[in-house]
């Protein structure tokens, strides 16, 4: 069953609440920034891209994600700044950011150079191949899914992906993550999602190794 | 330096993918990578697999920016408002310097109406309080009638037996004129009441007793 337009809004609004605030009160923690500032920011930013998109002021092929973040940590600044408060975060205008990230477009281009290699299988436009590769993405678990978009759409270091995670509780002591962290993350969300797309197709016969299960170590 | 080969073996090869894609490989490690590929069954069907996977991430990444675009673009504000939560701002009576000035006038201007009126309306009620008083204690009641069922109506009458009582009669005069006098007041026109009590003090101004009453209840008046 289809999504309803408020349907997709009210997920996208969910989806990134959370985060935003979290990111904000933290980057704002010495001026006492409240959870209803942050939240009615994060309210202006939604409010502000309808408007623009309305006005046909912003184009529709943005990583929004990204754009919402970065607006409304300018939003912030700028609120901030006209009461006498300075932080040293970047300002710098989302239309000057590129609108699909360096490392997606370089993975397009792979793809396309790989396709047009002889003896490859093209299962890059089997329907049958994306069917079973779209379920695997839906199956793919938190924080697994959130890496991996953040990594390979948005082009985010694990650096930046840590500092956009909160921090969590260890026994009660709290502990945050770091870009180490992230990238083992990574890389046993990747392997696991391989393993698993690579079974599924070959389960349906599109392709003839069977996957084996590797350890951590790769092997 | 470390040997390419070897630090290629001991890595993982999603690091070695991300790297490649993120063109970081240096071109030791770029000819080696390209050598994995075609020699190495699994490790180029791994790699496969992760390009056609993360091809899929982008495809679905940008459908789902897609819907949100759409779905943006067709729901109204009030729509928005209600998903977020936002609640609508006050509206808030703004007015310019020449409306908030003449709004603080009106205003001013409208307590000070309502203060006097109600000084008025205390007054008045004083007043006529005052009046009743006078009538209930100086009428002179009749056979028929008596103060409480005296009215505007019956000052016609009243007039005529004061202007008809007999001359030789002056104690009916002088009850026909109180009683005219007391039904003035029972309506409040004190000054009709105070030009009959004031005729009578100068037309009986031999019965001092009379006088003396119609002295004080026009003092009383006053």
């Amino acid at each position: 069953m289809e999504e309803s337009y408020e349907e997709i809004v009210r997920r996208w609004y969910m989806r990134l609440r959370g985060s935003f605030t979290d990111i904000l009160m933290d980057k704002y923690k010495k001026t006492n920034m409240r959870l209803a500032d942050a939240e009615s920011i994060y309210q202006d930013i939604f409010i502000a891209i309808h408007q623009n998109l309305q006005e046909g002021r912003i184009g529709a092929n943005w990583d929004w994600r990204n754009y919402i973040i970065r607006v409304g940590l300018n939003m912030a600044s700028k609120k901030y700044r006209v009461i006498g408060r300075n932080d040293s975060f970047d300002e710098t205008d989302p239309e000057d950011g590129e609108k699909l990230s360096a490392r997606a477009q370089k993975i397009t281009e792979e793809v396309e150079r790989i396709r047009g290699l002889e003896d490859e299988p093209d299962f890059y436009k089997d329907p049958e191949a994306q069917a079973l590769l779209g379920d695997e993405l839906n199956h793919t678990s938190e924080p697994c899914a959130s890496i991996i978009r953040k990594t390979y759409f948005s082009g985010m270091t694990d650096a930046e992906i840590a500092e956009e995670t909160p921090p969590y509780s260890d026994n009660g002591k709290p502990l945050t993550v770091n870009a180490k962290a992230v990238r083992a993350r990574r890389w046993l969300c990747m392997r696991d999602l391989i393993y698993r797309v690579k079974l599924s197709l070959y389960n349906a016969g599109i392709i003839d190794e069977k996957p084996e299960k590797k350890n951590r170590n790769g092997k | 330096m470390r040997n390419p080969k070897r630090r290629i073996a001991m890595e993982n090869n999603i690091e070695l993918f991300d790297r490649y894609i993120d063109g970081l490989l240096t071109p030791g490690e770029k000819g080696s990578f390209d050598e994995r590929l075609r020699t190495d069954k699994e490790f180029a069907s791994d790699f496969r697999i992760y390009l056609f996977s993360l091809k899929g991430i982008i495809q679905e990444a940008e459908q789902d920016n897609m819907d949100f675009v759409m779905a943006m673009k067709n729901i109204s504000k009030d729509e928005l408002l209600r998903i977020i939560g936002r609640k609508p701002a006050p509206r808030v009576l703004r007015l310019n310097y020449i409306h908030e000035r003449l709004a603080w006038v009106v205003s001013i201007a409208a307590v000070l109406l309502i203060g006097i009126f109600t000084a008025f309306n205390i007054h008045r009620n004083a007043m006529y309080r005052v009046d009743d008083t006078i009538g209930f204690y100086n009428y002179i009641p009749e056979s028929n009638r008596g103060w409480e069922t005296i009215s505007g109506k019956d000052i016609p009458s009243l007039q005529q037996a004061y202007a008809t009582a007999s001359a030789d009669d002056t104690q009916a005069q002088q009850d026909a004129g109180m009683r005219l006098a007391m039904a003035y007041l029972k309506v409040h026109d004190r000054k009709k009441a105070k030009e009959i009590l004031s005729e009578m003090s100068e037309r009986f101004a031999n019965d001092t007793e009379l006088v003396a009453q119609c002295r004080i209840i026009l003092d009383q008046l006053k």
